[in-house]
């Protein structure tokens, strides 16, 4: 397919906008994910009772429609990215109160809501457009005094949070709560409102503490692990050990039978046993860069709402890789928590592809931008001939 | 002109893009590529740069310490170095074998493995198999240790998905139950669980191996002797047979160096069959448990009265009246109806004398005659711990008087053995070991009792079985001057003592003039069979089991009998492969004739 810039479009107006860089490297953390499911994945469906490559299908499958979901909405305008955000939003807030009323408990938290015989778990598609909405808020109480947009924002953190705290999910509550810090520090509020914040979030992690004994256990185990065993960190750091810099070689790892949750939250662990810590060096990277250059690209966003949205989502994304591989490496403490796109788990992959999808949407070059750098007029093209003429 | 064309068309996209610049400008809006956006960009960069450094560290972690690896293989076996008699032949040794393994989750019919594999191991529980099957998590389990390559074979070639061998050590005991009881018994990890099996293990001599690597250390050199352990063996089960005993045990050691060149209980283990070890009924007799072993323990109570000189083997006893403790009357069961000298009360086995000879002594000297015999501290050879001894509990006159003719106190028959061989061999104290001892390695003990007293033991042992009164005149084995003493103990039961079931013992030693091996022949419950004469009495049974025993075994041992020409030198006589002959086979063909000849006439 030939596109061409007078092929006005939508596909090939996208195609001209959307960035490029961004989009490949997504597009090989997704790869990556595909293959990197072959490694965890069939070892944990054996255990569990499953045919061999279960979770390989299944990955395949979400995978697929992920990115058509992720494509789809990276078409949309910043408008139409809002207001699906705002319609996800609602939809989310009303699967959480559903999952309290309704949902089933697996493994002591009610985080899934049955819907025509799928799961689904409405925390996982609530926080991209959490983040968005937020974005907006923040945008809009710099922007137009007259609104209580910050009050509205306090509100949408305590409502989602609260209902996300409250099934037990810590690590999730946590995520939302550091991506809804960081958007109120990067929107140009006064920093003594950041530090207070921060002195809440900090509140609020103490009374985790003492209010979840799961939560408590695990941060005794991670700061003393004599007191108790540390047993999956542990043995995902040891794979690192185990693994060296070039890996036992794919098919060749023991965690992924050895650990329950091998193909999501410990995969980066079973990549490093099978292929590597270079392999996992260069995950690592890919990440590292679709973080770094969606913040790049939204620091040129003039547009307060999509600049911010583009920054949380980038937050959001990064800070829930940050988190997994921080776990494997034995940097943080036990968290539920998956390495976007390459983690087993169906909400997991459609949500991530969803946030994705409207990173790359609002990260689209537009003409009100001024993505084209400004010519650099000291040397004109009309000085270029005139030089040519006047032979200076 | 075209350079003009294009310059132009340029300079229109430009203005264009100059003029929706400053349309943003005019929306531009604070915090803009502000620091605070700079700032966050920095710590999501540290962040990653933490985890990527901290995944470094692991993986240099882990090359600086290779053997950290939790994956490392288990050692799947240990190795363990040959068990050998004193002349090198195999009592034990590892061998490879094929051990067979299921990965539940490659089994594709569960039923159809557990019926095929019942069909070719019939001693497999099918059900077992069925349930070890169940758990598709499991990716690794036994199914059955030890094959023998001809199953393994029959196994693979059911065809069957999901099963696997892996090569592992195994035991094998070419000798069988044959001092079974002391070699011991190893688990099935080849981990050593008993008798010198154990002792292997507790002095290092076991490594852990990955797979089938046999042991490359020398092996363990017992001082058992094959042959004489299954001429015992033989003799022992055929005296079983003739006096349908319940069991039997037998022991024969060098008088000297406390060597055990042969030893066994009936009923035997076999070391390859754990169970054995464990089976009550097969409890080793020797070291394993305690007997009031009867008279042969007038040997230590005659010593005693010799020994210090209190009194002489021709100084005479009046035995006539049955000896009075409180209310136990002891008597002779076929009393002499005259005055015994100290000498007639060892051959006739008089109970009365023998009360007599340890009252005189007291119960204190008694006791320390004891000791100094080493039958009061416990003991323990190479193949664990000999049962203690059972001491009686208050030592006063009565226990005096029963302790002298073997009542009253139970003991292992290794260590009664070991003290006879002291009071025998010069005086010196034996302790008994498993181990060959080298020539050179061979020391004396401690002096025990004097060389007179010893002397004097070694005549009164052969004029037993020389005298026609003596009890054991059936245990003289023709040619090999074998001197010794009876014991017939009542086997106790709750209360007192149980008519005619009991223990017999010949407790022997040959050559008599200078002992070199001590031999302890015991039965267990006999009956009175037409062999026994209708008796149950040791001088009836143990006796010429004895005799027989040691006919077959002194030549083994190299004792030459009376009238053999007598050898220069007692060590070379010794048939060693490895000795004098190997020299002449060395020898050119032509020269060999000579050389053969010149070596006989350095024997002889």
């Amino acid at each position: 397919m030939r596109l061409s810039r007078t092929d006005r479009s939508r596909v090939a107006e996208w195609w001209f906008t959307v960035d490029h860089v961004l989009l490949v490297a997504v597009l090989a953390i997704v790869a990556a994910g595909v293959v990197l499911s072959l490694a965890a994945s069939p070892a944990v469906a054996i255990k569990k009772g499953f045919s061999t490559y279960h979770f390989v299908g299944r990955h395949v499958v979400f995978t697929a429609m992920g990115v058509a979901g992720m494509l789809a909405v990276s078409l949309m305008e910043p408008r139409a990215v809002r207001r699906l955000a705002l319609a996800v939003l609602v939809a989310g807030l009303v699967g959480l109160v559903a999952v309290q009323l309704t949902g089933r408990e697996i493994n002591g938290a009610k985080r899934w809501l049955d819907l025509a015989g799928y799961s689904l778990q409405p925390s996982e598609f609530l926080k991209p457009a959490f983040v968005v909405v937020a974005a907006w808020l923040f945008a809009e109480a710099g922007a137009r005094r007259d609104m209580p947009a910050l009050p509205l924002a306090a509100a949408l953190l305590v409502a989602t949070a609260g209902l996300v705290v409250v099934q037990p999910d810590v690590g999730q509550t946590l995520l939302i709560t550091a991506v809804w810090g960081a958007l109120y520090f990067l929107s140009g509020q006064p920093l003594i409102g950041a530090a207070a914040i921060f002195g809440l979030a900090a509140a609020g992690g103490v009374a985790a503490y003492w209010t979840f004994p799961h939560v408590q256990a695990r941060l005794d185990r991670f700061i003393a692990p004599a007191s108790g065993e540390n047993g999956q960190i542990e043995r995902a750091m040891r794979s690192f050990s185990e693994g060296g810099f070039l890996g036992r070689g794919p098919g060749e790892g023991t965690i992924k039978s050895v650990l329950p949750d091998a193909h999501t939250d410990f995969i980066f662990a079973v990549v490093a046993e099978e292929y590597g810590v270079l392999a996992c060096l260069v995950l690592l990277g890919l990440f590292g860069f679709v973080v770094l250059r969606a913040l790049h690209l939204a620091a040129r966003e003039p547009d307060a709402r999509t600049r911010l949205a583009v920054q949380g989502l980038a937050l959001l994304f990064g800070l829930q890789a940050l988190i997994n591989m921080g776990v494997n490496v034995g940097l943080l403490p036990a968290k539920g928590m998956t390495l976007p796109f390459i983690s087993a788990g169906g909400s997991s992959t459609l949500a991530v592809s969803l946030s994705i999808g409207m990173l790359l949407a609002l990260s689209r070059s537009r003409p009100d931008q001024g993505r084209h750098k400004k010519p650099r007029l000291a040397v004109t093209i009309d000085d270029i001939e005139l030089g040519g003429r006047k032979a200076s | 002109m075209r350079p003009q064309m294009r310059a132009g068309e340029i300079r229109t996209a430009a203005a264009s893009d100059a003029a929706s610049l400053s349309a943003g400008e005019g929306r531009r809006e604070a915090g803009r590529g502000s620091p605070r956006s700079g700032l966050m960009a920095l710590s999501v960069a540290l962040a990653f740069v933490a985890v990527g450094g901290q995944s470094i560290r692991l993986a240099l972690r882990g090359q600086d310490e290779p053997t950290t690896s939790m994956s490392q293989a288990v050692p799947t076996s240990f190795a363990r170095p040959d068990i050998v008699d004193r002349n090198g032949r195999l009592l034990a040794s590892d061998v490879e074998m094929p051990s067979l393994y299921a990965d539940p989750a490659l089994v594709l019919d569960r039923d159809e493995v557990a019926e095929k594999l019942a069909r070719v191991l019939p001693e497999l529980d099918e059900a077992e198999v069925r349930r070890l099957l169940a758990d598709r998590s499991r990716r690794f389990v036994w199914l059955r240790r030890g094959l023998s390559p001809k199953l393994a074979q029959a196994v693979h070639d059911l065809g069957l998905p999901g099963l696997a061998f892996r090569r592992e050590l195994k035991r094998a005991y070419p000798a069988g139950a044959l001092a079974g009881h002391l070699i011991g018994a190893v688990n099935v990890d080849n981990r050593g669980l008993a008798g010198i099996e154990r002792h292997l293990d507790e002095s290092g001599s076991v490594e852990p191996v990955h797979g089938a690597t046999l042991s490359g250390r020398a092996p363990l050199r017992t001082s058992l002797d094959l042959g004489a352990q299954h001429a015992l063996d033989e003799e022992l089960k055929a005296a079983m047979r003739r006096y349908d005993a319940k069991g039997a045990a037998g022991v024969v050691m060098d008088a000297v160096t406390g060597e055990v060149v042969a030893a066994q209980s009936l009923p035997g283990a076999d070391p390859a069959r754990v169970a054995d070890l464990m089976d009550d009924s097969r409890q080793d007799k020797l070291t394993g448990s305690v007997f009031e072993l009867g008279s042969i323990v007038k040997m230590a109570t005659v010593a005693m009265a010799i020994d210090g000189g209190q009194t002489t083997a021709d100084s005479v006893r009046d035995v006539r009246q049955p000896l009075q403790a409180g209310r136990f009357t002891i008597r002779d069961l076929h009393p002499a109806g005259r005055p015994l000298t100290v000498a007639e009360i060892f051959i006739r086995s008089s109970n009365v004398g023998a009360g007599m000879l340890a009252l005189e002594a007291g119960a204190d000297r008694q006791r320390a005659f004891f000791e100094r015999l080493g039958l009061i501290t416990p003991i323990r050879t190479e193949s664990g711990p000999v049962a203690a001894p059972l001491l009686p509990a208050h030592w006063n006159t009565i226990e005096t008087i029963t302790l002298s003719y073997g009542h009253g106190m139970a003991l292992a028959p290794m260590q009664f053995a070991a003290a006879a061989a002291g009071l025998v061999n010069g005086g010196t104290r034996v302790t008994p070991t498993l181990l060959r001892k080298l020539p050179g390695e061979a020391a004396r003990g401690e002096r025990m009792v004097s060389p007179e007293t010893s002397r004097v033991m070694r005549d009164l042992m052969r004029r037993n079985v020389t005298d026609a009164a003596g009890t054991g005149r059936r245990a003289a084995a023709a040619g090999y001057r074998v001197g010794g003493k009876t014991g017939t103990a009542e086997l106790p039961v709750k209360g007192g003592y149980r008519q005619n079931a009991v223990i017999s013992s010949f407790l022997g030693a040959f050559p008599m003039e200078a002992p070199r091996y001590v031999a302890l022949v015991m039965l267990f419950e006999p009956k009175p069979t037409r062999e026994a004469q209708g008796h149950v009495t040791a001088g009836n049974n143990a006796a010429p089991t004895a005799a027989r025993l040691i006919e077959r075994i002194a030549p083994i041992l190299g004792v030459m009998p009376a009238g053999a020409p007598e050898p220069v030198d007692d060590g070379t006589t010794v048939v060693d492969p490895g000795d004098g002959p190997a020299a002449t086979f060395e020898a050119p063909v032509d020269a060999g004739v000579a050389g053969f000849d010149g070596v006989g006439d350095a024997k002889y």
